[in-house]
Formats: structure tokens, sequence, C-alpha cells
């Protein structure tokens, strides 16, 4: 009788001891690992305290972010007006408006140019089907990001805001091209 | 004049939802709202919960928080168009979704797709379906108390949305896949960077591994929590993981193969036990042949073309475009007009990370879809949560919600 | 001609011996591409699209050319034919230029289609493409050399659809090239039809050109507003800041009455909708003599006020109310049900164009008897008195040189002047300027008072051996000479009539009553016992007809003058100060004549801004539709509900609107995606869509309907687009011989549209170039 009891109660405290003891082993071998990780190097992006023009964000190069207008070698504005892109975009938040470009005044290479090239970033998705319809490369994603705005009204983009700046030095403006390519 | 009808006639309630104790029961229950902003239901997902003191009676899911009408939008755009709606369904796997709607429509045109472009879809799923699962690990462990292991899991997932970034331009929305093939090769260094993540993969599985298998409290969350037995899972529709866990041995990569799944040696983890551990293990262990399918499908990359050889579905070749009239017109007409899918009706499923995730798309035979349907696991598997909480304690609901890792976006859609 | 049966791709088919393969094919069902050939045109084989291989015949035959024979087995598909279209579309892109960006045709481009289906996805030939620059030969048309593809659509049309023939091929083989023959530009009407038949960008218009995309308009289809001859025309869209604009008109589908014809108005001459000198705000004199802009509230307010005053003090006969020839119908019943139940007077008047009321009472009881201007393309002769339609009814010279070169019509003309048609006429008379009433007696047998000579025997022979004629008549005919015209026409076995007006409504404008002897469908004031319910307090004496108002404005008899779309001051010579003691009200789109006078001005819509229906001359009814807009204006019908509002009168007795909703308002599938709201067109065919609104034009053609028997119509087929007749035979008239002809007409030629034309920029340009030649680029 008593040795019964005592062969129950060793079973049930040899269990219960196992069961601390594995625990325990569970626990400092998380534990380990967490320690081991306290040694790595932080994988933090400082972003907005980083250095460099994105302030610390990473970008890759295909990184699909505000729209650019791009200029060709001579300065001319690429867009034609084609619409591709307006009948790509499968947000409908681009809108143009086409006008013929003149002696005196020359806008784009072709007969004609973007009188007015707007996007609406409230609906804009980034898929970068504008990009892929463009044929004239005139249209790309730039790397820019921070869009963000409380004024709605001031989310659509005119021609103005998205064309780069004129600086008439090829290579300069071949480095914003292209970034889907 | 008719009776005008009530407006009460027009509004679809659920008698499940007007949740009020059921008779007899006295006032022994009471119903407890969770969600929709609550921070273990992921996403917007509302529960009506009836508890019996601590004990839970009955949860009723209230879903449509998130409601985008996707389906609708889809009927008003191009068969390409429809691809960025796809990325938006499941965010946690655009890619996937991305490749089942291709593989729906490629299906009603019947065409060929090139081998890299296979090999090149299959190596994105599988790293989707690792971002997926370490998602849903970092947060299933933090519903349940153990925080750190977000911090591991969100750090390789990061990795992994950079490599989408890189080869698509966005880390969640890729629309990457286009009918036809894929819309741009790849970059250079991307199978390098690809190759050194699956390298370090495995032993950071370990890792999470180590961390939570043999810790007591997570064990004692687990275990023996949320039973469903394996024909209640059939019966509910349940799909994917949750399916396996319950001991039913069904993946559609395996049974119903597609792009080109049946060239790659992989195992299907099951288990038997139908609790959020076995959930639990069955995931671990799938992120591990997911791996295996990386690696074999990036040893086994082929060269040549990245779209099919059918001009009037996909976009010409961009230089071609800018110098050859015939090129030139094809582009303008497949992108203002769209291409034509022959008249029909076609399902394709394919086996998402939580599940079966399935295409039904109708054509009439013009440039825009007739109908867009998806079938998504999340619906099917939230419908399990009464039979997996029903008798157990409100705490296990958390622990639930977070083994059958649903996505809200796909539920309401 | 018999029926010939043939196989094609294995079907047997049947058509009528003579019938071209492409014909019989497109009727059944099977495609054959083609460029050259259009329907209507002469054939040309010229791009060999359309080749098929005919059974035991050496090579590929053009279906176009080849009628069909009994017995004849076609393959139109198979990997020969496809190659040999595949190498026509490689040869003709072989110089193409790489435009479609910038060229205007893309996205309704014919080779970009053919290209599309028919053509390589790749293109063999890799020579360097020639340029050459484009040349501008009028101020609307373009041309650009290496997109032609030689086609000689434009040649064709011009030649023998417009009977113009400014156009020509110039060299032959490989330097072929399509020119003007007037050396750099062009001799024409300016019509428009070589860009708009033009398949690929090689035509492009000067008012289209480089501005927007087909998918990126709205197209709205309506009816001109110029001429009397209500073509339909398309309207292209898109939107501004300030409402919407319209780029371009064009009816290439073909679903009207006039083809896929316009004239240089319809075409091109709705530019005056965009002047900046549109009037777009109320404008109200002030005490100092000068016009002020005013809120819409006070000009509305100092408006009804005045009306009431003079109304309540002078009575109603002291007000006089002039109506406009370019409204719809319900502006026009509702101006004239305004002047005469809120005004209480017949004081009311419109621009006459041609006397359609002796017309309507020389037809009544005689149903069929009225032509449409679709008779004008079928009938096999056709009798043409007076005008010169090819200057004024530019649609029906069209249709009338379609019968004659398709269906070799009989045309006879007679006029003073030696009109274009005569070329098409069988046999032509020319008369003295005042020698049509002696015509009509000629040709009924009454030679007295007209010169006979062997010509005028023969040409009365002839036309008394047709069996079944259409005549049209211009507005040279008026009161009794109509009646005998009729007389001696009813004579002949199978006649029907036309009145020639000049503008868009005016025809609408007499049924609806804007006179001051006549009440809505020519019903006499006497016998307007129907008109009880709607008109309670109808004045019984006829009021002053548009001359006696401006007399009475001179003696200081006329309180009031309210006019609507119509320049009375210019058109009728009056002098301006003969109003300066009347309370002038002018709605209208530009400062006119009369509206510098005016005390208060509405800035008005025109016709492509507002919906309703309009008639054309011939008594065609059609749907127009609202197309542009302008932030600023106000339809003519909602500036007369809210003039009677201010007035004091109720709306809802003017406007019948509220009646009868019992509309359930679903929404079908369609309403959503953007497709006809198939449910929507139900209630309104049936009459039972919801007029919630005062401004609902559709509540006042329910009552036109109601009380003007002739206007009686299938609305739904009306709704649908189509044209209908209106009976004129339902109309019952007693016309006092004594009343007076104030007809006249506006002469108005193809570039000159009364006010509209005055303020069309383009057909400004046109004529300039007209004295001016272009010479910039030499043709070569």
């Amino acid at each position: 009788m008593t040795r019964g009891w005592c062969k129950e109660y060793t079973a049930a405290s040899y269990t219960v001891v196992m069961s601390i003891v594995r625990n325990i082993a569970g626990i400092t071998k998380g534990m380990s690992i967490t320690f081991r990780e306290m040694l790595q190097p932080t994988e933090v992006e400082n972003y907005p305290d980083g250095p460099g023009p994105t302030r610390g964000a990473v970008l890759q190069e295909r990184f699909r972010g505000a729209h650019e207008l791009q200029r060709d070698e001579n300065g001319l504005e690429k867009c034609v007006a084609c619409f591709l892109c307006a009948a790509a975009c499968p947000s409908n938040c681009i809108y143009i408006e086409a006008a013929e470009n003149t002696a005196e005044q020359r806008i784009s290479s072709a007969e004609r140019y973007a009188k007015v090239y707007n996007i609406d970033y409230n609906r804009c998705i980034f898929c970068g089907y504008c990009v892929e319809a463009c044929p004239t490369d005139a249209i790309t994603h730039g790397h820019g990001f921070e869009l963000a705005s409380l004024n709605a009204t001031n989310l659509v983009m005119r021609k103005e805001d998205m064309l780069v700046a004129n600086v008439g030095m090829p290579g300069q403006l071949a480095a914003h091209s292209d970034s889907l390519k | 004049m008719p009776d005008m009808p009530e407006i009460s006639d027009f509004v679809a309630t659920s008698t499940l939802l007007q949740a009020r104790p059921e008779e007899g029961s006295g006032d022994r229950t009471m119903v407890l709202n969770m969600g929709p902003q609550h921070p273990s239901t992921h996403g917007v997902l509302r529960l009506v919960i009836e508890i019996d003191g601590e004990t839970v009676t009955r949860v009723v899911p209230d879903i449509g928080y998130l409601h985008t009408g996707i389906e609708k939008t889809c009927e008003a755009k191009f068969y390409q168009q429809v691809v960025p709606m796809t990325d938006r369904i499941d965010y946690l796997s655009p890619m996937t979704n991305n490749l089942c709607y291709c593989l729906a429509v490629e299906k009603l045109i019947g065409i060929e797709i090139p081998e890299r472009a296979i090999y090149l879809r299959v190596l994105l799923n599988e790293l989707t379906r690792l971002n997926s699962h370490l998602v849903w690990l970092g947060t299933h462990a933090m519903d349940i108390g153990a925080l750190t292991v977000f911090l591991y899991t969100f750090r390789e997932r990061e990795e992994i949305l950079r490599i989408f970034e890189m080869v698509s331009g966005q880390r969640m929305m890729t629309s990457y896949f286009r009918v036809g093939g894929i819309a741009l090769e790849p970059p250079l260094d991307f199978f390098d960077r690809v190759r050194n993540l699956l390298k370090i993969l495995p032993e950071k599985i370990d890792e999470y591994q180590n961390l939570l298998t043999g810790n007591p409290i997570w064990v004692g969350r687990l275990k023996g929590v949320g039973h469903l037995s394996a024909a209640d899972a059939i019966a509910l529709g349940v799909t994917g993981p949750p399916l396996r866990a319950s001991g039913v041995d069904w993946d559609l990569r395996r049974d119903m193969p597609y792009s080109g799944y049946e060239k790659f040696q992989f195992r299907v983890p099951i288990s038997n036990d139908g609790d959020v551990w076995a959930r639990y293990v069955v995931r671990l262990e799938e992120m591990r042949e997911s791996v295996k399918i990386a690696q074999q499908a990036l040893d086994g990359m082929p060269g040549g073309p990245i779209k099919a050889d059918a001009p009037k579905i996909v976009l010409p070749d961009r230089e071609k475009m800018k110098t050859q009239m015939e090129s030139l017109i094809y582009h303008f007409k497949i992108v203002t007009e769209g291409f034509q899918v022959p008249a029909g009706e076609v399902y394709q499923a394919v086996e998402s990370p939580r599940g079966e995730m399935g295409y039904y798309v109708v054509s009439d035979g013009t440039a825009k879809p007739y109908r867009v349907h998806m079938r998504n696991p999340s619906f099917a598997t939230l419908q399990a949560l009464q039979t997996m909480c029903a008798g157990r304690l409100i705490a296990d609901v958390v622990a639930v919600i977070g083994s059958i890792d649903i996505v809200l976006g796909e539920i309401d859609r | 001609m018999a029926d010939v049966t043939f196989t094609v791709d294995g079907k047997k088919l049947t058509a009528p011996a003579g019938t071209l393969l492409i014909d019989a094919c497109r009727k059944a069902g099977i495609e054959i591409p083609a460029f050259c050939y259009y329907p209507g045109l002469s054939l040309q084989a010229a791009c060999r699209m359309c080749v098929v291989r005919l059974e035991k015949v050496p090579k590929l035959q053009t279906a176009c050319t080849t009628p069909v024979a009994e017995g004849m087995v076609v393959t139109t598909e198979s990997d020969e034919i496809k190659q040999s279209r595949k190498a026509i579309l490689e040869l003709l892109l072989g110089n193409h230029p790489l435009d479609c960006p910038v060229c205007d045709a893309g996205g309704e481009c014919e080779l970009q289609d053919m290209t599309f289906k028919y053509g390589a996805a790749e293109s063999k030939y890799v020579e360097i493409k020639q340029h050459r620059e484009e040349q501008q030969w009028s101020p609307v048309v373009f041309f650009d050399r290496p997109r032609c593809i030689l086609c000689y659509r434009c040649v064709r049309v011009c030649g023998e659809g417009m009977d113009v023939w400014a156009l020509g091929v110039q060299n032959r083989g490989v330097s072929s090239v399509i020119s003007p023959n007037g050396e750099d530009h062009l001799d024409c009407e300016e019509c428009g039809m070589c860009i708009d038949i033009c398949p690929v960008g090689a035509l492009t218009s000067g008012t289209y050109r480089y501005k927007t995309r087909p998918w990126e308009m709205n197209h709205v289809a309506t009816v001109c507003t110029h001429c009397g001859d209500g073509c339909k025309t398309t309207l292209g869209v898109r939107s501004v800041d300030d409402g919407s604009e319209i780029i371009r008109g064009d009816n290439r589908d073909k679903s009207g009455m006039n083809g896929d014809f316009l004239c240089i108005k319809g075409r091109y001459a709705f530019d005056f909708t965009t002047r900046e000198d549109r009037i777009t705000k109320p404008l109200v004199r002030q005490p100092n003599g000068q016009l002020a802009e005013v809120s819409w509230e006070q000009a509305l307010e100092h408006a009804g006020m005045k009306l009431r005053e003079i109304r309540d003090t002078r009575g109603g006969s002291a007000i006089g109310v002039i109506g406009s020839t370019r409204t719809t119908n319900e502006e026009a019943y509702l101006l004239q049900k305004f002047a005469r139940t809120v005004l209480n007077t017949n004081n009311i008047d419109h621009h006459r164009t041609a006397d359609y009321a002796s017309f309507a009472a020389a037809l009544q009881g005689k149903a069929g008897r009225t032509a449409s201007l679709r008779d004008f393309l079928t009938a096999p002769a056709i009798l043409l008195l007076g005008n010169d339609a090819t200057e004024q009814h530019p649609a029906l010279a069209w249709n009338i040189r379609s019968n004659v070169r398709q269906n070799r019509a009989r045309l006879y003309v007679a006029n003073h002047a030696d009109i274009k048609l005569h070329r098409q006429a069988k046999s032509f008379l020319q008369i003295p300027q005042d020698g049509y009433a002696a015509l009509v007696q000629y040709l009924a047998g009454n030679e007295a008072g007209f010169d006979g000579t062997e010509i005028s025997a023969a040409f009365r022979e002839a036309l008394r051996k047709e069996e079944s004629l259409v005549i049209a008549f211009g507005s040279e005919f008026r009161g009794r000479d109509i009646q005998s015209l009729v007389d001696f026409g009813l004579g002949l076995p199978n006649v029907k009539f036309a009145a020639l007006g000049d503008y868009a409504n005016s025809r609408g404008a007499a049924d609806m009553g804007l006179m001051p002897d006549l009440l809505p469908g020519y019903v006499p004031l006497a016998a307007a016992k129907h008109f009880g319910e709607e008109y309670p307090s109808l004045p019984s004496a006829p009021g002053l007809d548009m001359l006696q108002m401006f007399d009475a404005a001179e003696a200081g008899n006329l309180g009031a003058l309210y006019v609507v779309g119509s320049n009375p001051v210019e058109r009728y010579g009056i002098d301006p100060t003969a109003l300066k003691n009347t309370f002038l009200i002018v709605q209208d789109m530009f400062m006119t004549e009369t509206a510098a006078v005016a005390d208060v001005i509405f800035p008005a819509a025109n016709l492509y801004e507002k919906s309703g229906t309009v008639t054309n001359t011939y008594g065609d009814l059609q749907l127009a539709k609202k197309a542009a807009d302008k932030a600023g204006v106000r339809t003519d019908f909602e500036l007369i509900v809210r003039l009677a509002d201010k007035m004091g009168a109720d709306p809802k007795k003017l406007v019948p609107f509220g009646r009868g909703v019992r509309a359930d308002m679903g929404q079908t599938r369609g309403a959503q995606s953007g497709e006809a709201d198939r449910h929507a067109v139900w209630l309104a065919a049936n009459n039972l869509e919801p007029k919630l609104s005062p401004f609902d034009p559709f509540a006042v053609f329910d009552e036109i309907q109601r009380l003007v028997p002739s206007y009686n119509v299938s609305r739904f087929e009306l709704l649908g687009g189509q044209d209908k007749q209106t009976r004129s035979d339902l109309v019952q008239i007693e016309l006092d011989p004594a009343r007076r002809d104030l007809v006249l007409p506006a002469n108005d030629t193809l570039f000159t549209s009364g006010t509209l034309g005055r303020y069309s920029r383009m057909l400004h340009s046109v004529m300039e170039s007209r004295t001016t030649k272009p010479a910039e680029t030499a043709a070569d």
C-alpha cells in the first residue's frame, strides 16, 4: 500500500520535474536565440533621419514612385499626347488635353503635345501600366514617394509638377529616365 | 399604387447577426462584440461572440467592412487591367492572385507560356508563400504574446519584399504577371539575391521553431485548442494548411498541378491533430518545402523569352514597337482596345498560402470580362470559426483566428 | 433581278443577280476586308484586300468587283488569301510613318484595325521611310502624304458624291499621289467628306486635329442646328473647365436620313458655342443706360415684375413675343403657351422662312402626301421647283445626287437660276424669277401667262408620264401658289410634297403655333375648343404679327417685347430707336443687334446644349440630345418657366410635370455598367418615366402629343434615335385668303447660317480663304 502510493508519487513527481526541466530547456533555447540576435547588427532603415536625398529610405531601381515626364536630348517634351497612358490606366487617373505645336512655340518634337497633363494621385494605384503603354518613354516612374497630403485637392498633379527640369544635359537626364526599362 | 416596401426588406440582415441570448438560457449568456477594430482580428473582422461566463457558445463573423467591389470593377476593365485589381484581393500574396487570374485567362485563350516565365512564376509564388507565412507567424505569435518572433520574421520578410520591389517595382502591389507571361525581365542581380535569401532561410526557420516550439506558454496556448476534424473541415470547405492540419492530404500544387508544378519535387506536410498546434507545425514545414521549390526553380531556370508568342495578346517588345509599324499598331491596339478573349467560362484554382484560391472568369467574347469571381480560401475557412471555438475560452478565439490566417481583403473583396 | 445561288466557304447563299460578291458576303455575315470599296461609290479595286478564291479561276479575284453568278464557288479564308492580305498590308506599311501616337486616326484607323486583324506582327521591310511635308489644302483640310494608302475614296466621294471634283490622282503607278485639282488648294464646298471617309489619318480636319482621341470623347447623337434639313450628327464632346465643348461632328454610323453626309456647317460650324464673347451672365440695363451683369435672381425678378406690371396695367395686347426657328418644339410650344396663357396675348410670331400654314392647309386630309428627306434617296422621279438645294439644303442635294447616281432617278429642275443640281437633272427649265406661279399653271395645262417652248413642253410631257414623283418647292411658293401646286400634283398618280424652309426648326416653330392667328397644329383661334383645359384664358382675337408689333412699338403701343433666340432688328432692318419705349427682354447667346438695345438679356443655351425634339422642313421629327454644356447659360425652356414663375403663374399649369408619377425607380444592370438603361428606355417609350422637374421637355411633349395629332408618332422609335414623319393630313385648318404673307427667306449659302454663322470663326476663315487662296507648301 505504502509502496504503491510511494511509487505513484515518485512517478508523478518525476513527470512534473521532467516537464519543468523541459520547459526550462525550451525557454533557455529561445532566450539563447534572442541573446544571439542582440549581438547582430541593427537592420533598420533610419527613415526619415537617414542620409541622402531619400532620407534613409532604401529604394530599388525599378521602384514605381511619383511619375516624371521626360524631355528628349533637345530639351523638348517627349510626350506627344497620344493618350495611350490614359487608355491603359486601370483607375482612369490621367487627364490629357492635346494641342498642336506651332512653328513659334514648339513644346514637343512631334506635331502635337500635351497642353494639359494631369494625374490624379487620389486615384493612381502605381501599377505602372502608363509607363508600359508610353510609346515615347515620356512618362516614367520616379522614386518620389512622399506624396501624402492633408488636402485631397493638392493631389492632382499638373504637367509642371511632373516635368523634369530642362537642364539641357543629356547625361543627367538619362539618369532619371527609364526606371522601368 | 402598390404598397411601398419597407426599407428593412432591402437591407440584408442575417438573423444570426441579431445576436441575442437563446430561448431558455435565461440570463446566463451575454454578447460580446470583438472588432472590427481589434488588434487581433487581422484587419477589420467583426466577431459577435456569445459567451457563457468565459466560455464561448457562439461566434458569428460579420464581414463586409473592407468591401471594395473589386469583382464588379473587373467587369469594367480590359483583361490586362484586371491584374492590378487582383493584387488588392489578398494583399499578402499578390503574386499568387496575379498568377491565378493570368492562368484562368490564359486557359480561356489557350496560349502556351514560355518555360522561363513558368519558372519565374513558380519562384515568385513560393517567395510569396514564404512572405505570407512569415507575416502569419509573426502576427500569430504576437497575438499569443510572443512579441519577439514578429521582429525576426518581418526582418526576413523585408528582404522578400525588397526582392519583389527589385523585380516589379512595388513591394506589395506588384502587378508583375501579365496574361501571356511576365511584364519585365528580372534585373541582373535578382537571381543572386534570391539565392542568398534561400541560403539563410532554412536556419532562420529553425530559429523561429526553436523560439516557439519548446516554449511552455506557446505549447499551452496552442495544443488541443480549436480542434477541427477532417470531416468538418471538408464539409465547411476549409482548404490549405488548416485542411492539411486536420489530416486531409490535399495540395493543389501536387494533386491538380498548374503552372508547371508537376516538375518540382516537394513534400506535402500533414498532421492528424487538427488543432492550432498542428496548423503551426504544418505551416512551418511548408515554409521549408517552399524554400526547396524555390531553390529548384532557381537552379532549373531556363533561358528564353518571358512572354508568350501571341502578338495579339502580349504587348510587343519595346524596341520593335519604336521601330516597326506593325508592332506599333499592335501595341496601340492592345493598350487602347484590349485583347478579345473567346467566349466561355473557366475556373482556375491555385494553392495560395491560405488554401484554394480560384478565379472564375466568364468571357462574352469581348475585351472585358463579363464576370470575374474569386473563390477565396479565407472566406471558407472563416466559416469554421464557430466549429473551432464553440465551448472554448474567449482567449482561444484569438489563437484560432491567428491559426486560420485570414486576410480580410479577400473575404470582402 | 432573278436570284442566283452560290457557295461561299461551304455555305449556300442566295442573292439577286448582279449583286457584288462583297455585298452578298457581308450581308450573310461573312467578313471581307476592304479599304477602297465603299458602298455607294464607284468600284476601284485598288487595295486588293478583298481578294477571294473563285473556283476555276486561276488567280485570286477581288470580291468588290465580282458580281455573284449561279453556281459560283467562293473561298474567303485560306492560307493563300491570308498570305495575300498580309503581304498587301506589309506593303502598305512599308512607307507608313510611325505616327500612330500623334495621328488623329489612331483608335479609329482602318489600317490599324486591318493590320491587327489580318496583318503580320512584325515588319519585314526595314527600308528608310520617305518623308513628305504635310500640306494644308484649305482652312479645314490637311493632307499628310506618307500616311495615304491610295484607296481613292476621297477622290470618288468628292467627285461622285459631292459633284465637286476638287480632288484627283496625280501621276500613275508607284508615284501616284492624291492632290487637289486646284494646284495647291481645294476649290470646293469644304464639306469635309474626304476627311470623314479617309480610312487612315492622311486627310485631317482643321478643327479636330491633334486635339483628342475617339475614346476620350463622349459621343452624342443629336440634330444639326443649322439648316432645315435636320441632319443627324454625332458630336464628339469633351469636358473643359466651364462645361463641355464640342470637338467634332460626323455621322459615321449613317444612322440618320443624311447617311454619312454632313456639310461644312454641320461638320465644323459648331465653334460658335465656345466663342469667348458668348454671354454667360444675365444683363440688366441700369438707370444710367448701361448694361450690367446681375444675378439670375435679380434679372428674372426684374423681368418678371415688369412684364406682370405691363400686363396688369396695359393688358396683354401691349406685350409682344417673338420666337425662334432654332429652339426645340417643346420650347416653341412652351413660349406660345406662356404668351397665350400667362401674358394673355396672341401677339406672337417668328421669322417665317416658308409658308408652312398654307402647305398644311393644302394637304389637310390627304394622307401619305408629305415627303420625308429619306424619300429623295429612293424616289424614281423628283421635281425641284425653286430653291438652290446645293447651297440651302445640302443634305437634300446629297440625297438627290445619290439617288440619281445609284438608282438613275429622273430629276426635273425648274429654277430662275442655273443652279448646280441642273447637272444631275434629266430636264432643266429656266424660268423668270417671278414665273413660278405661271409655271404651275402651265404644268397643269393652263398655258396662259407662260412662255412655252419646246423644252418646257417636253418637260411637262415627261413629268406627266411619271408614275411616282416627289415635288420639293422653295419659299418662292407661298399662299395660293402652294394650293395650286398641290392641286396640280394631286392630279398625277402618286405624288409627295416637301416645302423647303431655312432653319433647323422653322417647321417646328410653325407647327407649334408661334403665329398670331394659329395655335399649335395650325388650329385657328376660333376652333380652339379642345385647348380649353390647358389654355383657360385664351384671348380669342388674333394678335399682331412681327411687323405689326414693330409698328405698334414705334407708335408707343407696345409695352414689352420678349424675344427668344431671334434677331429681328437685323433681320427685318428695324430701326432700334423704335423700341426705345418698349421693355425688351432678349434671350440669346450673343450680343446681337436686338440684344444690344434690350433691357434684360438672358444668356441662353443653343440646340447642342439642350434636349428636346425638332422637326425638319420635311416634317421629320427627331430627338435632339444635350451634347455640350456651357457654365452660366440656361435653356430657353428653363428661362420661360422661371419667368412665368416670377410673374406669379403656376409652373405646374404651364408644364404638366409631376403628373402620373407611377414609375418605379429601379435601374437595370445596364445602367450601372454604362450601357443603355433598358429599363429607362422602356419607361420612356411607354410614357411612364417620371417627369419630376418643371424643366423636363418631355412633360411638354406629352401635351404636344395630346393636342397636336400630327405629332402623335411612336415615341419608342423617336427615343431610339429614328426620324418619324409627322402627319400633316391630320391638320384641320381654314385659312383666311387675305392672310398676310410674311415669309422672308434667309437665303443662306453653304457658308452662312444666319446669326450662328456670323459667330462661327471656322465659316469666316473658309470664306476668307476663298478670296485669298492659300499657297503654303506646293503640292507635289
